[in-house]
């Protein structure tokens, strides 16, 4: 996967979980590559080493500060930085304004390419039938209070990007992964509700997880750097061949730290249990009661609805096909590294 | 202020805090909101959105020109006050500022006066002071339960220094400007709830205050520690800031020449060690009877309060309730002069260095 060399690209969020691996990927496909990390992050710690076609930048989007410098002279920018933890208001202020500050940025300096990382997690799954195909038709949440923090702030931040686009001669992709997966990253949230660290409860053993390994993601930024859309283009990234709860979960159990035992209670029971509370909390407690992720009605479609899921659009519109897959890609999960290295031969 | 049409109420900052006071005021009747202001266009109209606000704008100076409000609530980061609320005073608004309204007592003296001489309202957010516990422990020293009051510890233990925007390494926050550091943007907390149980100790004649810094020296830190005592007459008050011990809590412990009482505030139990009607030999019996099923009540009630949101922001919901309806009525406000200036005034004590240790 070779692609002329058209213009650096910068990426935010380079040195997170996916972000690493969009560098490296980018950088082996011959694009040069700029990563912002933060202030203070120290060079010798970065996951890359040396490479000719990979420099670093310093800046935070939080800061206005240093931002347009940061930009200036790239062609495209990967925007994959987001604020994963903390209350709605530093996750705002790191996911919206930090975008808010990156378009103010690039329009500073004339960068007009955007390829954003939205998330699964902007679609009312919930409005999609039992069993049914969510895509990228899917409607989006429309009553974003309802669904976590996380929902909420991406969901502004992906209409940010749209509204950004709207001026004629911005060209933006928007890919859209469903739940990204690799090293240090293979237990989560759509395996069940945690009651206890060491007791978890299970909507499904059967339905199918939207996982996505995170190099194929990777290799999906990579394929969009190479198309240059006319209109706004969005796409689902799923792997092929998705696993089942069942299957990714008793994969999985032996390699993660904490393992906590699943018990099933099903979709339809659980459910039926989240729809009695939501009305008794609604008819008698005038909407008060405030239930953990995945107990309240919205999330918990969010994380459990039986749905399929299909990546035809992202291999029509940019030829994209997922190279690993389940469940050979755990043989890759014990990477402590090597995948991302560019000073190194790449990892088979 | 006519008593039937709602206050014009402009919101400058629209962080964390900020969503605690437009649900008191997109609620209440008493008021309207008439805009917001942030120097973030989208968290402005973000804010804008959620809560009602017929505006935003992406400064205060804009809010106060385009707006009119009648009253401002300052929700921004501790260091811009000065200049944002002296803006408000000059443009006519009674302002409400979060905490700490200002970083010195000399400071504050300037927004007082300018205050003063529009007689607009200047008011601080001791929004603690409204808690459940804190009026409980009131009440108990009201009604002379635990006797004179002569020794108070007012503690606070927070993990500042384990993740959050004070510990932020690739962003240092404005907090650190401040004369005590991070600390201080809670330390008026500690100070005016002291106060309330010893009005003396912002003119009290022994003042020693330990400074330190217990985490590592990575060079964004001052101090992460207080340790203060304050001797005001035959009263002790101490003030302890820690962010090593665990778990997170803000208790508050008054001790009189009766009996003592224990409370926190962000698990909130209260205890009471105390003369009962039951003899000198059963008193201390039926207090651990009386404290343990309380304990137990508690820990009940806090967890139906998680689930029903009755947040430690309650306190501020009651603050913003009295004070409107103060303005509405024409009554005083319900904060004295006193009460917003003593708390500054003690803070500037415990940094100034002839009482440092
Ligand atoms: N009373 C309490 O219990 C309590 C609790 C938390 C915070 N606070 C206080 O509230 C204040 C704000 O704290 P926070 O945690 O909400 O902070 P925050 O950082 O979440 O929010 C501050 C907001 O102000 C905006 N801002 C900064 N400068 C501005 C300016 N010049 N004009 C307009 N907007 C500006 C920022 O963009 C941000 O949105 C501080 O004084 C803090 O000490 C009080």
């Amino acid at each position: 996967m070779t692609h002329e060399r058209d213009g650096v690209v910068l990426v935010s969020g380079a040195t997170g979980f996916l972000g690493r691996h969009v560098v490296a990927a980018a950088v082996r496909a011959g694009h040069d590559v700029r990563a912002m990390v933060r202030p203070g992050t120290d060079p010798a710690k970065l996951p890359w080493g040396e490479h000719a076609q990979l420099e670093t930048v310093q800046a935070d989007l939080r800061s206005r500060r240093d931002l347009r410098a940061a930009v200036d002279g790239a062609e495209t920018v990967v925007h994959l930085a987001a604020t994963k933890t903390g209350d709605f208001a530093s996750r705002f202020a790191g996911t919206v304004v930090a975008t808010e500050n990156l378009l103010d940025a690039m329009d500073g300096v004339g960068v007009r390419r955007l390829v954003h990382c939205s998330t699964f997690s902007v679609y009312r799954a919930g409005a999609v039938p039992v069993g049914g195909v969510l895509d990228e038709t899917s409607p989006l949440e429309d009553d974003p209070l309802q669904r976590d923090p996380y929902a909420q702030v991406k969901l502004i931040q992906e209409e940010m990007v749209r509204r950004w686009a709207d001026t004629p001669g911005r060209e933006l992709t928007v890919l859209r992964p469903g739940l990204i997966y690799g090293p240090g990253e293979l237990w989560h949230a759509l395996l069940g509700v945690e009651v206890l660290p060491s007791l978890w409860l299970r909507a499904g053993w059967r339905t199918t997880l939207p996982m996505a390994w995170v190099e194929n993601v990777a290799d999906a930024f990579v394929c969009a750097l190479g198309q240059r859309p006319l209109a706004p283009v969005t796409v689902n990234i799923v792997d092929d061949r998705l696993p089942s709860v069942g299957r990714y979960a008793r994969a999985v159990r032996p390699m993660v730290d904490t393992r906590p035992r699943l018990v099933l209670l099903g979709y339809p029971l659980m459910r039926t249990l989240v729809q009695a509370v939501a009305s008794v909390n609604h008819s008698l407690l005038q909407g008060r009661l405030k239930l953990p992720g995945g107990l309240s009605p919205a999330p918990f479609e969010a994380r459990f609805r039986p749905l399929r899921y299909t990546n035809d659009r992202a291999r029509e519109a940019f030829g994209w096909s997922p190279r690993v897959a389940f469940p050979a890609s755990l043989e890759r999960a014990t990477d402590d590294g090597s995948l991302v290295r560019l000073d190194a031969p790449p990892a088979p | 202020m006519p008593a039937d049409e709602p206050v014009r109420v402009g919101v400058v900052g629209t962080g964390t805090i900020t969503a605690e006071h437009l649900a008191y005021l997109s609620a209440s009747p008493r008021t309207r909101v008439v805009a917001v202001a942030d120097l973030s266009p989208a968290s402005a109209g973000y804010a804008a959105g959620r809560w009602g606000a017929e505006a935003s704008y992406t400064s205060h100076q804009e809010l106060l020109a385009g707006a009119r409000p009648e009253v401002v609530h300052v929700c921004t980061p501790p260091t811009t006050h000065q200049a944002i609320v002296a803006d408000c005073l000059r443009a006519g608004a009674h302002v409400i500022c979060e905490k700490p309204l200002a970083p010195t007592a000399a400071e504050l003296a300037t927004l007082v006066t300018l205050a003063d001489a529009s007689g607009l309202w200047l008011l601080e957010d001791q929004n603690y002071r409204w808690n459940d516990p804190v009026l409980a422990v009131q009440s108990l020293v009201r009604e002379g339960r635990l006797g004179e009051v002569c020794d108070v510890e007012v503690r606070m233990a927070l993990r500042i220094r384990d993740g959050g925007a004070f510990a932020d390494p690739h962003l240092r926050s404005s907090a650190h400007d401040l004369p005590a550091g991070p600390i201080h943007d809670v330390l008026t907390h500690l100070a005016y709830l002291g106060l309330l149980f010893v009005p003396g100790a912002a003119g009290a004649e022994r003042v020693s205050a330990h400074w330190s810094n217990h985490g590592p020296d990575d060079g964004l830190w001052r101090w992460d520690d207080l340790d203060a005592t304050i001797v005001a007459g035959p009263c002790h008050l101490r003030l302890r800031f820690s962010a090593a011990t665990r778990p997170e809590t803000f208790s508050i412990v008054v001790r009189g020449d009766l009996g003592e009482a224990e409370t926190d505030l962000f698990q909130p139990f209260l205890t009471v060690r105390a003369p009962r009607a039951v003899g000198k030999e059963l008193t201390p019996i039926v207090n651990h009877v009386v404290n343990g099923s309380r304990l137990a009540t508690a820990g009940a009630r806090n967890l139906a309060q998680k689930l029903l949101q009755h947040s430690t922001y309650h306190g501020l919901h009651r603050f913003l309730e009295a004070t409107y309806a103060a303005l509405q009525a024409g009554g005083p406000p319900p904060l004295t002069r006193r009460d917003i200036e003593d708390p500054t005034v003690l803070i500037d004590r415990l940094v100034a260095p002839e009482n440092r240790r």
